[in-house]
């Protein structure tokens, strides 16, 4: 329980530092091209899933409403299993263990930042920070936090992407 | 010098993509027969590709500009065979200095076996010798965890330096082999 207490201390200490060292990521703007490990320890890259609409979705195990969001974004990709959209979670703990649990019991493409490189990249200041890219690599929408109803707004914006 | 350039080749870009809205504005107005029509779209192609061409152009100039060639550095990464190595990251110094980390997706070890050349980094340095380490990692024979320096002194001249990190396979030892050197 400490552990996990000054886990969360730590990671939310760093949040404004993470704010401060990449540009914000904007709709219109290019999503910022990354390589991550996933959790069975292959490679995988964004740009490798052009092509598709990739809802990427940062978060960390102590945050609650984050938990919340990705028993959401399980619904969502079963609901888009096979139309062109590809579910993403990256996990911004040090050690894998939130990841690894999270891809077990979800069939979410599970990513894992654990020196926070791509969260920089993607100047990450609130979790969890949801983005949007269409097929083309443009980051279409972004939302930050996560309130009961977002996912509303996200199956919304991803059916009018997918119309496209 | 070159900023004009490429402002001239901006402008003329502009004018271009002008020009192919005007005619098709034009065309689109005047409900144009078949004939005309697929002449107004050999046009319209013409404009395209010379809007791409100079895209081109104006790519290579600011490579120019940001990368001259008197202070270009280029690194590549390539591998031959890798019966004995699954590449998954390489880290780059320069210099003692982390320039780039770069992982590898099995979509792009595949491209690199094909023969693909990967160009991991591009930068200035000044002239001069200068040290650069590359750190391979992967999985070695057996699936075991590897990882591999290899280091080269480069003595950066005037020109542009143009460095191979190759990975292959030395048969004999049926090891992974590193090899950094300079393309001449």
């Amino acid at each position: 329980m400490r552990t996990q207490l000054l886990a969360m201390l730590c990671t939310a200490s760093l949040l404004p530092a993470l704010a401060v060292a990449g540009d914000a990521v904007l709709p219109g703007k290019p999503a910022p091209d990354f390589a991550l490990k996933d959790t069975a320890g292959e490679n995988q890259r964004l740009a490798d899933w052009r092509g598709e609409v990739v809802l990427l979705s940062f978060w960390a195990e102590w945050c609650g409403r984050c938990s919340d969001q990705l028993d959401q974004l399980e619904q969502i990709r079963k609901e888009y299993a096979g139309r062109g959209v590809r579910v993403v979670a990256v996990n911004i703990d040090g050690p894998a263990t939130a990841a690894r649990a999270a891809a077990a019991r979800s069939g979410l493409t599970v990513l894992h930042d654990a020196d926070q490189a791509v969260a920089r990249q993607y100047a990450l200041s609130n979790l969890p920070l949801t983005v949007l890219v269409d097929p083309h690599g443009t980051v279409r929408h972004v939302h930050e936090k996560y309130r009961g109803g977002d996912a509303a707004l996200y199956d919304e914006e991803l059916a009018a992407l997918l119309q496209e | 010098m070159a900023m004009t350039r490429i402002e001239l080749h901006m402008a003329t870009a502009a004018l271009l993509v002008g020009s192919l809205l005007a005619i098709q504005a034009v065309h689109a107005a005047e409900a144009p027969a078949v004939a005309a029509t697929a002449s107004v779209d050999s046009e319209v192609q013409v404009l395209k590709d010379e809007v791409l061409d100079l895209n081109r152009e104006l790519f290579l100039l600011e490579e120019e500009l940001l990368f001259p060639a008197n202070t270009q550095v280029a690194v590549f990464v390539s591998m031959d065979v890798g019966d004995f190595f699954d590449l998954d990251s390489v880290q780059l110094r320069i210099d003692d200095k982390p320039v780039s980390n770069y992982l590898y997706t099995k979509r792009e070890v595949k491209a690199l076996l094909r023969g693909g050349v990967h160009r991991i980094y591009l930068g200035n340095l000044k002239t001069g010798e200068h040290e650069l380490t590359a750190v391979f990692t992967g999985q070695g024979p057996h699936e075991r965890d590897y990882r591999r320096g290899a280091t080269l002194k480069v003595e950066k001249g005037i020109g542009a330096k143009f460095v191979e990190l190759r990975i292959s396979d030395r048969e004999s030892k049926q090891q992974p082999e590193f090899l950094v050197k300079e393309w001449e």
